[in-house]
């Protein structure tokens, strides 16, 4: 099941993201993000003997001209690697946008895998317009609003990204 | 381990054998130490191989432990073996083509003809994919490295999580001309200032080896070794002495080039194993 993350968890999603990653630079970032305030959304999927997989997503900040816009950044994503390519990183990507939906955020911007990410909507035709630190095929958003991302604006990430 | 010896003594090296116990630990901003009454486990030989260099010595390795506190995962742990060695006088290429060598012999002492890490698998014979940061970032994590500074933390976590992954892939992947703020023991290219002569060795995203045309700027390497130290502090609020009979050996030691391999790394990819400890003998509690 997916749920939420309460500090109970924390020890549990460092070891699931130190195992999914090669260096610590991603548990790094989540607790960085958390310490900073910036954990908006923070899931974990759980089959009844703790944490297997996480998701987070922190504020993101489009500027525009006319208006700034409240999005999300997605990352990272993890799952145990005993316990990959069962579908559990699909679940928690919808869960978590269900809940950037619900609390009525524009977008969500993800730096991903070109491949993966589409199947949930991304796109990197949808970031193009954005003028963020990264670019390419592995930069990608998904609109929450409708028509938030077509006319362009500065991404602003989180502080503990350092970007 | 005994092919490694072998190739070595083919290429006429001596083996050294530096103390594990020392008052300056390393140079790294993102590597823990252990520590005990005051000294330190070494978390690699470097700052003793260099004085050896600047004693005269031409040709050194070193096959032994090293400690690094706080590593701990399927491809970490913290007593591991390294392998480091430097070549006195040659440019960094030179140690590039020592370690696609030392893979084969490696392989070949082995029997493996592939190197295998969860759903890649390279070929170690296959001619060797040369990539800069900069290309990689671009392409991988669609970031301009050199035109937009990132913080180091921001560079490790690209790196890790969109660089890295891409790296290796089908055949053994040399990342080469790192950020100077990510090269703290690397003189600079000579055609590019905002870069430095470190290279890092890759099979299946996996990364193998570390190396560096090394700074021998007395001068400079204390202005970075207190950059990186200061870094250090700033994030995990500790840092290490700076080893100050190593900055005066720097300024008698010749040109020189080194690496640092992991040797346990090397023989999971080759024997398929899926953690570290399995290939440890008494893998660490």
């Amino acid at each position: 099941m997916i749920r939420d993350a309460s500090p109970a968890d924390y020890a549990a999603i460092r070891a699931v993201l130190t195992a999914a990653f090669p260096t610590p630079a991603e548990a790094d970032l989540v607790e960085r993000l958390r310490a900073e305030g910036d954990a908006r959304v923070e899931l974990v999927a759980d089959e009844g003997e703790g944490p297997i997989g996480c998701i987070l997503y922190s504020p993101l900040r489009i500027e525009r001209a006319d208006r700034v816009l409240d999005c999300a950044a997605l990352a990272p994503l993890a799952v145990s690697p005993a316990f990959q390519n069962k579908g559990l990183g699909g679940r928690l990507i919808e869960a978590g946008n269900e809940r950037c939906r619900a609390l009525g955020l524009c977008a969500i911007v993800v730096l991903g895998h070109p491949v993966y990410y589409p199947r949930f909507g991304f796109s990197p035709e949808a970031a193009e317009s954005l003028d963020a630190p990264f670019s390419g095929r592995s930069f990608m958003a998904l609109a929450l609003e409708p028509g938030a991302l077509t006319a362009g604006g500065k991404v602003h990430y989180a502080r503990a990204f350092g970007v | 381990m005994a092919a490694l010896r072998a190739w070595f003594a083919q290429q006429g090296f001596i083996e050294a054998e530096p103390g594990a116990l020392t008052r300056a630990p390393g140079a790294e901003t993102h590597i823990d130490a252990f520590e005990t009454r005051g000294l330190y486990l070494h978390t690699s030989p470097e700052f003793a191989m260099k004085k050896l260099l600047a004693a005269g010595e031409e040709k050194i390795f070193f096959l032994g432990k090293a400690y690094r506190a706080g590593e701990r995962g399927p491809l970490h742990a913290p007593e591991f073996t390294l392998l480091e060695w430097y070549r006195a006088g040659a440019p960094y290429e030179r140690i590039m083509e020592d370690c696609v060598a030392l893979v084969r012999a490696a392989c070949n002492a082995i029997g493996a003809d592939r190197l295998a890490w969860r759903d890649a698998n390279c070929d170690p014979y296959a001619e060797e994919e040369r990539l800069t940061a900069a290309e990689a970032f671009s392409a991988h994590a669609g970031h301009d490295l050199l035109g937009a500074a990132i913080s180091s933390e921001a560079f490790s976590r690209l790196l890790t999580a969109h660089v890295e992954p891409c790296l290796g892939q089908t055949r053994l992947t040399m990342l080469r001309e790192y950020p100077l703020s990510e090269a703290a023991l690397a003189r600079r290219c000579a055609h590019d200032p905002r870069v430095a002569e470190r290279f890092e060795l890759y099979a299946c995203g996996v990364e193998l080896a570390n190396g560096f045309g090394e700074l021998t700027d007395p001068v400079e390497q204390r202005t970075r070794l207190e950059a990186a130290m200061a870094e250090k502090l700033r994030v995990y609020g500790q840092s290490w002495p700076i080893d100050e009979d190593f900055l005066a050996a720097l300024a008698y030691m010749p040109p020189a080039s080194g690496c640092a391999l992991g040797v346990d790394r090397l023989v999971m990819l080759a024997s398929g194993a899926t953690h570290i400890d399995q290939v440890l003998w008494t893998p660490p509690p």
